[in-house]
């Protein structure tokens, strides 16, 4: 409700302050009493958000996404901007930016890209909303749309459609992460990112090929998730701004940075904690591009080889359990005393009724992590197996 | 959402029994009902709270396996061990964008009504900032998966209704299964 209040207060402010509908990106961003209170509630709803979600914690990525920032950054940012990427352990497809330059990127966006140049197309348009003020803007164009109430009440219905996500993400993180910006503003912010990531030097068809990458990979999997790109207005007519750029303003710029390998290496922890969570929310398919993903940049790496048979087991489909098996084993192979891997090959043989196997491989695991959070569960197995051969 | 369940509740309250087993009950389980404690019952859910469900609830559903969650893909399947199923269920408490700062406090396998199930306990937070815990328990039978959970405010309330739920829970049978 409080929000709903805000947008009220924030819409009859339009109606009486200053009628500056694109205010230039070099003037105080403070100076003006509906940005004050924007940026202070942006402020509140940043912090509100920090306490819900989960952030990664990775030093190495987070130097780096400031490398990538700095280098995309103009020379001259509106007064008490300032950029910084937050990763949020989320796996669904989303990103977007409060209008002080704080900007959210869940894992589910960045382990779909294939290099830094797509990262960068990312944060290039993120960045974009925020230098040519587009919450500011968009609230104050209210105000100049002939049926006023109309958009009022057009925009109190809109919320209390995403209700949940408005309080999740507070007003503004919801406008700029799943209702979008108007297509002119969303526009501006595809042209003016693509603008920075062509003058950082990176390869600009690289903005097309993840709305491409992206898009069809919506369609595959039908997700219908808030999301970037998805739900922004007329994905195709950006697409098509983008192409338009490419073949004319940019057309003797082609080639550039893309950066494959060290954008991979940066970001694998975060690939693969996504593809945990993919599993988590039973996406089998998508956790298992993720985890493949992971182990094509890490070759011998026990935890994802682990993380892989849990994807066949936990799908629960019994023609899947033998590749499961292999890769509990190969994972086994890789790292000798990781006892993930001896307790799912003991289920697997416990549920075929293997009730020796499944014993041996339940005792290793306890010896090898005596104090493991599920050791009742274990015992009981172990206990059943003594049982059921007494039997 | 919890105020329109307190005003239902508040409603219901107006015909509800206390102290009695749930006999006159559309599901298939019975349960006694401690003195002093409200009963909410519908098709989905059987409620009782002393105070209000803000401060403390019992929750028992019966739940056709194979049935889809919110919040995550994955669903419970018939031979499923308990541990199997307690990993579907944090999968989805865990995925739940309402449940703030989840912590799991332990994931334990729990005998209910004689049938192999599990506990878990957990703590989170509402959006609201205000702290719960709950002590979940849970089994499949048939096509069934049974759950009867406690949740109360963290502090003073968790504790102070604990052992009555314990009663509540000693007291849950299942009287007939229905065709699935």
């Amino acid at each position: 409700m409080k929000k709903v209040v805000f947008i009220v207060i924030l819409v009859f402010l339009a109606a009486s302050c200053t009628p500056t509908l694109h205010p230039p990106v070099k003037e105080d961003l403070l100076s003006n009493e509906d940005e004050k209170i924007i940026w202070r509630r942006s402020l509140e709803e940043e912090k509100a958000l920090n306490a819900k979600v989960v952030i990664l914690q990775d030093k190495k990525l987070e130097d780096y996404l400031d490398q990538i920032i700095r280098k995309l950054q103009p020379e001259e940012l509106p007064p008490g901007m300032s950029f910084k990427v937050i990763v949020v352990k989320d796996p669904y497809l989303n990103a977007f930016a409060f209008p002080n330059g704080i900007i959210y990127v869940h894992t589910g966006l960045l382990a779909r890209m294939d290099n830094e140049a797509q990262l960068a197309a990312l944060l290039a348009h993120e960045m974009a909303h925020c230098t040519q003020r587009h919450t500011l803007r968009a609230f104050r164009s209210m105000k100049d749309k002939p049926a006023f109430m109309v958009s009022v009440q057009q925009t109190l219905a809109r919320l209390s459609m995403i209700q949940d996500v408005v309080k999740f993400l507070g007003l503004t993180g919801a406008m700029a992460a799943v209702t979008g910006y108007t297509r002119e503003l969303e526009s501006e912010a595809d042209i003016v990112g693509l603008d920075y990531m062509v003058s950082a030097g990176y390869d600009s068809y690289e903005a097309l090929r993840l709305f491409d990458h992206l898009k069809s990979e919506i369609e595959h999997e039908q997700i219908t998730e808030p999301f970037f790109f998805g739900t922004h207005p007329n994905v195709q007519a950006r697409i098509d701004t983008i192409m338009g750029l490419l073949e004319t303003k940019y057309k003797h710029k082609r080639g550039g940075i893309k950066n494959a390998e060290l954008f991979l290496s940066k970001l694998k922890p975060a690939i693969l904690e996504n593809a945990r969570l993919d599993l988590r929310i039973g996406r089998f398919d998508i956790a298992q591009s993720g985890v493949e993903k992971y182990l094509r940049i890490t070759k011998n790496d026990a935890r994802a080889y682990h993380l892989l048979g849990e994807i066949f087991r936990q799908r629960g489909e019994e023609h899947e359990y033998g590749k499961a098996m292999a890769y509990y084993q190969k994972a086994i192979l890789i790292d000798s005393s990781y006892a993930e891997p001896h307790k799912a090959i003991g289920l697997i043989h416990f549920k075929a009724g293997h009730r020796a196997l499944a014993k041996k491989f339940f005792e290793s695991c306890l010896l090898l992590a005596p104090d493991t959070p599920d050791k009742a569960y274990i015992q009981g197995y172990i206990k059943q197996c003594l049982k059921d051969r007494e039997g | 959402m919890r105020k329109k369940l307190l005003f239902v509740i508040l409603i219901f309250m107006m015909g509800c029994a206390h102290g009695v087993q749930n006999g006159d009950s559309t599901h298939n389980f019975a349960v006694k009902i401690p003195k002093g404690w409200w009963r909410l019952e519908t098709d989905k859910y059987f409620l009782i709270t002393k105070n209000n469900p803000y401060l403390q609830y019992a929750l028992i559903q019966e739940r056709p396996i194979g049935k889809a969650f919110r919040h995550t893909k994955r669903i419970l399947k018939r031979g499923m061990l308990p541990q199997e199923s307690a990993d579907v269920i944090l999968d989805e408490i865990s995925a739940d964008n309402n449940i703030i700062n989840f912590e799991l406090i332990e994931n334990a396998p729990a005998t209910i009504d004689g049938h192999a199930g599990f506990k878990i306990l957990f703590t989170y937070q509402d959006k609201d900032g205000s702290t719960f815990k709950t002590l979940y328990y849970g089994f499949i039978k048939g096509n069934i998966f049974y759950n009867l959970r406690y949740t109360a405010a963290k502090r003073h309330y968790f504790q102070k209704d604990l052992k009555t739920f314990e009663n509540i829970l000693d007291s849950f049978r299942i009287i007939e299964l229905k065709a699935t």
